[in-house]
């Protein structure tokens, strides 16, 4: 591993964890804080994307796309701490994962102590419901349900289960004095309407969100990196920034670093005609970006990036935008930039060398991770 | 022979194109990251190779562009390369290279272009592209 004066390492052992423990997941995409309407609309497509790249049917990825868009309503209109008045975005979250061809959806979020044993209640209640019932129940309380004070009446949870078709798996957990922290799980049984085996994440899911609020990770990722996927998480990432002017040159560098970090994934990593496969964790540290993404690949592959990353990191700036120009002013002499390195400079440019790699090996499968500081 | 102007609307990840004949300019502007910048550029070069030869008045390239990946740096060189050698002296080409003012990379990214090619290369800060 390199790891050059000034950087700050996030946690690299999470994405080498999080390849350990979500190698066989077909997608993972999990984010903590502030839920705004334009999050819903980049993590729909993305999802969308994965879906078609899966050769999911049809009919799924409809019924994912809008039982997203219900947990994202469900989430930007409960979570929150009701007892202080203000919303607390980073008791928030969401986690997208498919396993086994099984959408999985799971969301917490803060609800206060005197409203959760009404939700307890209504849950248990749709829980019981078959499609009719959920449908006339539905349309009952769309007729003669008074709305809560933030602006639901149970249908979105309602509607949940109707297009599931599943139970809505729930865990209320106590969060303080006021407040109690729900998480919920929707599933998605496959097109086929076969009935896999009930499988509840939450556990599992508690501990991913408690493990991104400690490392103050915002998104954690583990699937298809397309073109169209990486402009999702350009226009995302844009949201991490408040904006004032020295966030603002931070985000031009993250833009850049994020380009060719996902490029390169997608161009070596190859799984199919369409696309690569990836993992992403973007989290924060002393005001600092912090950017890991690694991906399965083969060992040659890695002893060549290896060499590359070893030479480029004892060189200075200088020696690096010499570089850099040189290789440029070469690349000219081939028909098609290919493995030229010049996007391996850039990134190196970009976070002034604030760079660390590590290869691990699980099953005999080599994985290549690296983070950068922004 | 007529000349023909070529506009390519921008997309979310190639930038617009517009080569006016008339007002002989150029301009890039959006954003740049195509995973193969060859399929993207390698019309616009030919098309401004063909018609620049039959260009008499100054020439001007405005690039505005809000980022670009380092495959799109190499056919953006190319692209100034063709200019360079149709317009051999300096006066009849110039390149504008706008950039929002805090732009470290795409300020130090123009500056290396004109390290590379002999065209003038003015870099212009502005407050937003």
């Amino acid at each position: 591993m390199v790891t050059n004066p000034g950087f700050m390492k996030l946690s690299q052992k999470s994405l080498l964890d999080m390849f350990r423990l979500h190698s066989g997941d077909e997608l993972l995409l999990c984010y903590q804080g502030d839920f705004k309407d334009m999050l819903t609309a980049h993590i729909l497509e993305i999802s969308r994307q994965n879906s078609v790249l899966q050769g999911d049917d049809k009919k799924i990825g409809k019924r994912l796309s809008l039982l997203l868009v219900e947990c994202f309503q469900n989430i930007i209109r409960h979570g929150g701490n009701d007892q202080m008045n203000t919303l607390d975005h980073s008791d928030n979250f969401f986690c997208l994962r498919k396993v086994e061809g099984i959408y999985y959806l799971n969301t917490a979020n803060l609800i206060s102590k005197d409203a959760s044993p009404a939700l307890v209640s209504l849950l248990k209640k749709i829980n019981t419901l078959d499609n009719d019932s959920l449908k006339r129940e539905y349309l009952s309380r769309l007729e003669h349900a008074v709305i809560n004070n933030r602006g639901g009446a149970g249908l979105g949870l309602l509607e949940m289960a109707r297009k599931s078709g599943r139970k809505i798996l729930h865990e209320l957990t106590s969060f303080d004095e006021n407040n109690n922290l729900v998480h919920l799980q929707i599933t998605i049984e496959d097109g086929g309407g076969t009935t896999a085996a009930e499988r509840s994440w939450i556990e599992e899911c508690h501990a991913l969100f408690k493990t991104m609020k400690s490392e103050n990770s915002s998104l954690k990722y583990k699937g298809e990196i397309s073109q169209q996927i990486l402009i999702q998480f350009l226009e995302m990432s844009k949201g991490f920034f408040v904006k004032s002017a020295a966030k603002s040159k931070a985000m031009k560098r993250m833009t850049h670093t994020l380009i060719e970090l996902l490029q390169n994934i997608s161009k070596h990593a190859k799984l199919h005609e369409k696309g690569s496969e990836g993992y992403m964790i973007i989290g924060q540290k002393h005001k600092q970006f912090i950017i890991e993404a690694g991906n399965v690949a083969s060992e040659k592959k890695i002893a060549v990036l290896s060499d590359k990353l070893k030479y480029l990191s004892q060189l200075s700036l200088r020696e690096l935008m010499e570089l850099h120009r040189k290789v440029l002013a070469a690349s000219l002499k081939f028909e098609n930039k290919l493995n030229s390195g010049l996007g391996l400079i850039e990134i190196f440019m970009a976070t002034k060398s604030k760079i660390s790699y590590h290869i691990t090996r699980t099953n005999d499968t080599p994985f290549f991770a690296i983070s950068v500081v922004i | 022979m007529e000349l023909k102007s070529l506009h390519i609307e921008a997309t979310d990840e190639t930038p617009c194109i517009h080569f006016d004949v008339v007002k002989c300019e150029l301009t890039i502007s959006g954003r740049s990251l195509p995973e193969n910048a060859f399929r993207f550029y390698g019309p616009v070069i030919e098309h401004i190779k063909f018609y620049s030869q039959h260009m008499a008045r100054q020439f001007q390239v405005f690039v505005e562009l809000e980022y670009y990946n380092s495959s799109s740096g190499r056919y953006l060189l190319e692209l100034l390369g063709v200019l360079q050698e149709r317009f051999k002296s300096h006066h009849e080409c110039c390149i504008y290279w706008k950039v929002e003012h805090d732009d470290e990379l795409m300020i130090e990214k123009g500056e290396e272009l004109k390290e590379l090619i002999s065209l003038p290369l003015e870099i212009v800060r502005s407050e937003k592209l």
